[in-house]
C-alpha cells in the first residue's frame, strides 16, 4: 500500500497526522504534495517509507520551466522519488511524443531515483491511458501511475490494459479514488504492484 | 447596474479549466469567444499557445492559471510559473494561494508567496489571486484577502468555482465581505457557479468588478435575449 493525499488543501497539522498515521499503518510509500516534502521527510525520519513528490499534479498542465522547477526543489527538499502528471491535453490532441519528450528533464533530474509518471487513465480510458504508459516507459519511467487524484476511480480494466500493454517488468500502482484499503485485492490481482489509498482511508489516530 | 452588451461582456472571464481539454476543444472554444468581446478568457497553462494565435489582433485579453487548483507549491514554483506565462504574452495572471496555509491562517506565508508572483507579474499585467473562500473558516476569509492585497494583488478571486473539488458556489456574501474589507482600488472577482444572468448581475450588486464563467456566451446571448424583451431572457 502506499498513501495518496486526498484532503483538500489539508493544513500542516492535518498532514502531520496523516502522515504519523500513514507510518504506523507500514505504508511503502507516502505521496505528498510538493511543499510538503520536506516536513514529511523530517517527520519520517530515517523510516524507510519512500517520500513521493508530486510533480504537475494533479492537472498535468504546469509550464515546462515550473514543472522542472518543482522537481529540483523537491528533489532538493528531500523526495525519494517523482511522480509527474503527464500533460493529458497533449495526449488528447495527438501529441504522445511531446508529452513524453517533457519527461526527459525530469528523467535526467531524477537520476538513480525512481521516477514515476501518472498516466490520467480515468480521464483518457484505457486504450489511449495504455498508450501514454506505454510512451511513459519508453521515455525513461521506473514506475507507472493509474491517475492522479482529479482524474476519477481507477478500475479493474485499467489496471488490465496497462499491465498488458507494459509487460510485466514495470510496476504498477493503482491510484485514483481509492479510499480504502479493502479494495485493493481486486487492483493486485489484475496487476497492479501496489495500490495507492487515500490518506483518508487511514485512521488517524492510533488504535486504541 | 449593466447599461449595455459591451460592458456586460467587459466583466466576464470567459473560463475554460477543462482538465485533458484539446488543443482543438480550445481553440475552437476561443474561436466561439471571440466575437462576444470578453474581457478575457481564463485558461490552464499549457493551453496559452493554443489560444494565443487565435486572440492575436483581438481586444480580449488571455488569463492563465498560476499553481491551479490547490495552490500547494512553494512560492519559487509559483513564481516561476508566472513568469514563463509573462514570456509568453499573457496578460492576466490567476494564482491560488496556498490554500492548506491559507486555511491555518499563515497571513505571512500567503502575503509572501503573492508578493512573489507579483515581481514576475509587472504591471501592466493584472495579478488575480484566488483565495478559495468555500474552504476556508468564515473569520479567516477578510485577514487572508487583506494579506493577498498587501502582497500586491490586483484583484481577490472568490474561488477557483473548480468542479472537481467538489466545493460550494460563490455567493453575493462572500463578495459583499471582500468589498468591506479590501481597498476600494482592489478589484474583486467572483468566480464558482456563476451560471446565468441572474447570478452575474447579483455579484455585480455586492461589489465584483470581474466575473468568471465557464458560460459568459450563454450568459451574453441570455442579455441579449432581454434586451429584445423575450422572456427567455431573465
Amino acid at each position: 500500500m502506499e498513501g495518496w493525499p486526498d484532503l483538500v488543501a489539508p493544513t500542516r497539522a492535518e498532514i502531520t497526522s496523516a502522515v504519523l498515521a500513514l507510518h504506523r499503518a507500514g505504508v511503502a510509500a507516502l505521496a505528498v504534495d510538493p511543499a510538503e516534502v520536506a516536513p514529511a521527510r523530517d517527520l519520517l525520519g530515517t523510516s524507510p517509507i519512500a517520500v513521493v513528490a508530486l510533480v504537475s499534479a494533479p492537472l498535468g498542465a504546469m509550464t515546462s520551466g515550473s514543472r522542472i522547477a518543482q522537481a529540483e526543489l523537491a528533489l532538493a527538499d528531500g523526495a525519494d522519488e517523482l511522480a509527474v502528471a503527464m500533460d493529458p491535453s497533449l495526449v488528447r490532441s495527438g501529441k504522445l511524443g511531446r508529452a513524453v519528450a517533457e519527461l526527459s528533464p525530469l528523467r535526467r533530474l531524477a537520476e538513480g531515483r525512481t521516477l514515476r509518471v501518472i498516466c490520467h487513465l480515468a480521464l483518457l480510458g484505457p486504450d489511449l491511458g495504455a498508450e501514454a504508459a506505454a510512451g511513459a516507459v519508453d521515455g525513461g519511467a521506473d514506475l507507472i501511475m493509474t491517475n492522479s487524484h482529479f482524474d476519477g476511480e481507477v478500475t479493474v480494466e485499467q489496471v488490465a490494459t496497462v499491465r498488458r500493454r507494459v509487460g510485466q517488468r514495470i510496476p504498477l500502482v493503482a491510484s485514483g479514488g481509492v479510499a480504502a484499503t479493502s479494495q485493493a485485492a481486486p487492483l493486485l490481482l489484475a496487476g497492479a504492484t501496489r495500490v495507492a489509498v487515500g490518506w483518508s482511508g487511514f485512521p488517524l489516530e492510533p488504535h486504541s | 447596474m449593466i447599461v449595455t452588451e459591451a460592458e456586460l461582456a467587459g466583466l466576464i472571464d470567459q473560463t475554460n479549466l477543462e482538465m485533458g481539454a484539446s488543443a482543438q476543444e480550445i481553440a475552437d472554444f476561443c474561436t466561439r469567444s471571440v466575437p462576444f468581446g470578453f474581457r478575457a478568457l481564463c485558461l490552464l497553462p499549457d493551453q496559452v499557445g493554443v489560444a494565443l494565435p487565435v486572440l492575436r489582433g483581438t481586444s480580449i485579453g488571455l488569463a492563465a492559471c498560476v499553481s491551479f487548483p490547490l495552490g500547494l507549491d512553494r512560492w519559487e514554483v509559483k513564481a516561476r510559473e508566472a513568469a514563463d506565462l509573462c514570456d509568453l504574452e499573457v496578460a492576466e495572471i490567476d494564482m491560488v494561494v496556498h490554500t492548506g496555509r491559507a486555511r491555518e491562517g499563515d497571513l505571512s506565508w500567503v502575503e509572501q508567496e503573492v508578493a512573489a508572483v507579483r515581481q514576475a507579474v509587472a504591471h501592466p499585467r493584472l495579478l488575480k489571486v484566488i483565495i478559495e473562500i468555500p474552504v476556508l473558516p468564515d473569520e479567516l476569509v477578510g485577514p487572508v484577502a487583506v494579506a493577498a492585497e498587501a502582497g500586491g494583488a490586483d484583484l481577490v478571486k472568490t474561488s477557483t468555482g473548480y468542479k472537481r473539488l467538489g466545493i460550494r458556489a460563490t455567493r453575493a456574501e462572500d463578495v459583499r465581505l471582500l468589498r468591506s474589507r479590501l481597498s476600494p482600488a482592489t478589484g474583486i472577482k467572483a468566480a464558482g457557479g456563476i451560471r446565468n444572468l441572474g447570478q452575474l448581475e447579483e455579484m455585480v450588486e455586492a461589489g465584483a468588478t470581474r466575473v468568471g464563467a465557464s458560460r459568459g456566451i450563454e450568459i451574453v446571448e441570455e442579455w441579449r435575449l432581454r434586451q429584445a424583451g423575450d422572456p427567455r431572457g431573465r
